[in-house]
């Protein structure tokens, strides 16, 4: 099973160090992406799904650790590293986007230097061709100028453009794994699709295995095949996405459902809605 | 009668250089919108159109370059610090970035609580019982009101802020993209809490997003923001599809599948 996945991960536990107590955060997880594929996890805000995000390659904050669990990346044993050892994987095994692009730039840096410490961590930044690398990055995500974007500070961009320069700086080292943490909760719906049509193409391209966290059924609707539902620490329930839609099992799934299809009840009313839904 | 209303606002902000010839970019051009009483008014645009100049300059936390603002029927600009205060009791707002609008060193009980003891004189157990009850409305439970902002997820500290900002019941709550940032179970909760005091108390929301699957589930006047100007405007929601501009087409088709494709 490991051979043929991208990811898995076994009876994952994560707590958190308050004083002399623990606090179970995730409670024995388990779950496996396999390659070229994008299972989306689910849950409510504190369920537990950023922190299993960072416990996969070890970026915990201090108070938070990994007690139990097997974490496997392209058939590889990856838990039982230290924190140094895993280096070398970060970035180039498995790349990761993160929510809040404005929080996750250097705000004094260029796009340039970006790229350039993401190159060089990984022993390529010496090499002459390097730049050009970044630039094939950037105009993988649809940027029809990279040379400028290079030039550019993080406060030079919006939001959605400066997710696109995540999402290249990420998929600079073609990793074929991508860990996207909500990676369109803070844009505009617009900017939305734009990331969400370039992470089918990518993955489609590049047989890419993701990980999609998020707390939009409707991100899960246009992007994942398998769905994770998680509450407070524990999957409840897994499946193909259009079983998921139709035939929820677990009662929170169907919590869930009930409170995304609410969102759509006036929608409908709308004709340009109305339109734009049926020609998909 | 409106309780609160923008009447032509201007807004420019300098762009660019150091010293000197800073070019302006003009953010807001002649907005008027008015919220009637107990109403709620959705503005949609994208991001950078303009929608957070326009909730400051109603909130009065920023003056427009010229235009009037209106809160139940009197000129906000025109208040003296005593009438700018008690406006304030009334006049409450959601922002989106919640962790940037708590003191990160208050706990939420304090965050919650100041407005109360701001405004009125309580002894210290009814405000503590005030609070426990506003984060329970609020989907959090009493003992949270002992956390710090960093303990809490951003969906939790989002509803600290909306507990904050209903504490004094007030007249209106401008929703800055307030919910967006929520799951979709705290949303719709948190969208019928608002929609209750709505009917119990007659408070008038303008509610800002991106996102029209929300407000058409909260708001009956739709007012479409593009470049800082109003570009569709719709008094009742059932009108909002003779709205024609390629912006507002644009931010329908965005709109996500509720079911998956195939």
């Amino acid at each position: 099973m490991a051979s043929a996945s991208a990811l898995t991960v076994r009876d994952l536990h994560v707590v958190l160090r308050n004083g002399d107590s623990f606090v179970p955060l995730v409670k024995g997880v388990s779950f496996a992406v396999g390659e070229g594929e994008i299972l989306g996890l689910i849950g409510q805000s504190g369920c537990g799904k950023s922190v299993t995000c960072l416990s996969l390659l070890d970026l915990l904050p201090t108070n938070l650790s990994r007690t139990q669990g097997e974490i496997w990346l392209q058939g590889r044993l990856i838990s039982g590293l230290a924190s140094s050892a895993l280096r070398p994987y970060r970035g180039r095994d498995a790349a990761m986007i993160l929510q809040n692009p404005m929080s996750c730039f250097n705000p004094i840096a260029t796009v340039r230097s970006h790229f350039a410490e993401t190159l060089s961590s990984h022993g390529l930044g010496k090499s002459n061709g390097f730049m050009q690398q970044a630039e094939e990055s950037l105009a993988e995500v649809g940027f029809p100028n990279p040379n400028e974007i290079l030039g550019l500070y993080p406060f030079q961009m919006s939001g959605g453009m400066l997710q696109r320069v995540m999402v290249s700086l990420a998929l600079c080292l073609h990793a074929p794994f991508l860990i996207a943490d909500e990676p369109t909760t803070d844009l505009d719906v617009l900017s939305q699709a734009k990331i969400l049509d370039l992470l089918r193409v990518l993955q489609q391209k590049r047989k890419m295995g993701i990980l999609l966290v998020t707390h939009d059924l409707g991100v899960i609707a246009r992007l994942a095949g398998t769905v994770a539902v998680m509450e407070q620490g524990e999957i409840v329930e897994t499946g193909p996405v259009n079983r998921i839609f139709s035939e929820p099992r677990h009662p929170f799934t169907k919590m869930l459902l009930e409170a995304h299809f609410g969102l759509y009840q006036a929608v409908s009313s709308l004709p340009q809605v109305k339109e734009a839904l049926h020609k998909r | 009668m409106n309780v609160l209303e923008l009447r032509t606002i201007d807004k420019s902000y300098p762009r660019g250089g150091w010293f000197g010839n800073r070019d302006r970019v003009r953010v807001l051009k002649k907005v008027s919108l008015s919220l009637g009483d107990g109403a709620c008014l959705g503005l949609l645009g994208r991001s950078g159109s303009g929608k957070s100049t326009l909730s400051r300059i109603a909130l009065g936390l920023e003056p427009p370059d010229s235009g009037q603002i209106l809160f139940q029927g009197k000129d906000l600009t025109g208040l003296n610090r005593r009438e700018r205060f008690l406006a304030r009791k009334d006049l409450q707002v959601v922002f989106q970035n919640s962790l940037g609008s708590v003191n990160p060193r208050m706990t939420a009980g304090e965050v919650v609580a100041e407005p109360i003891s701001n405004f009125e004189s309580v002894t210290k157990s009814e405000l503590r019982s005030r609070v426990g009850r506003l984060l329970e409305m609020v989907g959090l439970q009493a003992s949270d009101a002992k956390k710090l902002p960093h303990q809490f997820s951003g969906g939790q500290l989002q509803r600290v802020c909306i507990a904050r900002a209903i504490a004094l019941k007030p007249r209106v709550v401008i929703l800055d993209e307030a919910v967006s940032s929520l799951d979709m179970i705290v949303q719709a909760k948190i969208l019928d809490l608002l929609a209750g005091l709505r009917r119990e108390l007659g408070t008038s929301y303008l509610l800002i997003s991106h996102d029209i699957r929300i407000i058409l589930r909260m708001a009956d006047s739709l007012a479409v923001l593009h470049e800082g100007e109003i570009v569709g405007y719709a008094e009742h929601m059932e009108e909002a599809g003779a709205i024609q501009h390629p912006v507002f087409n644009a931010l329908m088709d965005a709109v996500l599948n509720p079911l998956p494709e195939g």
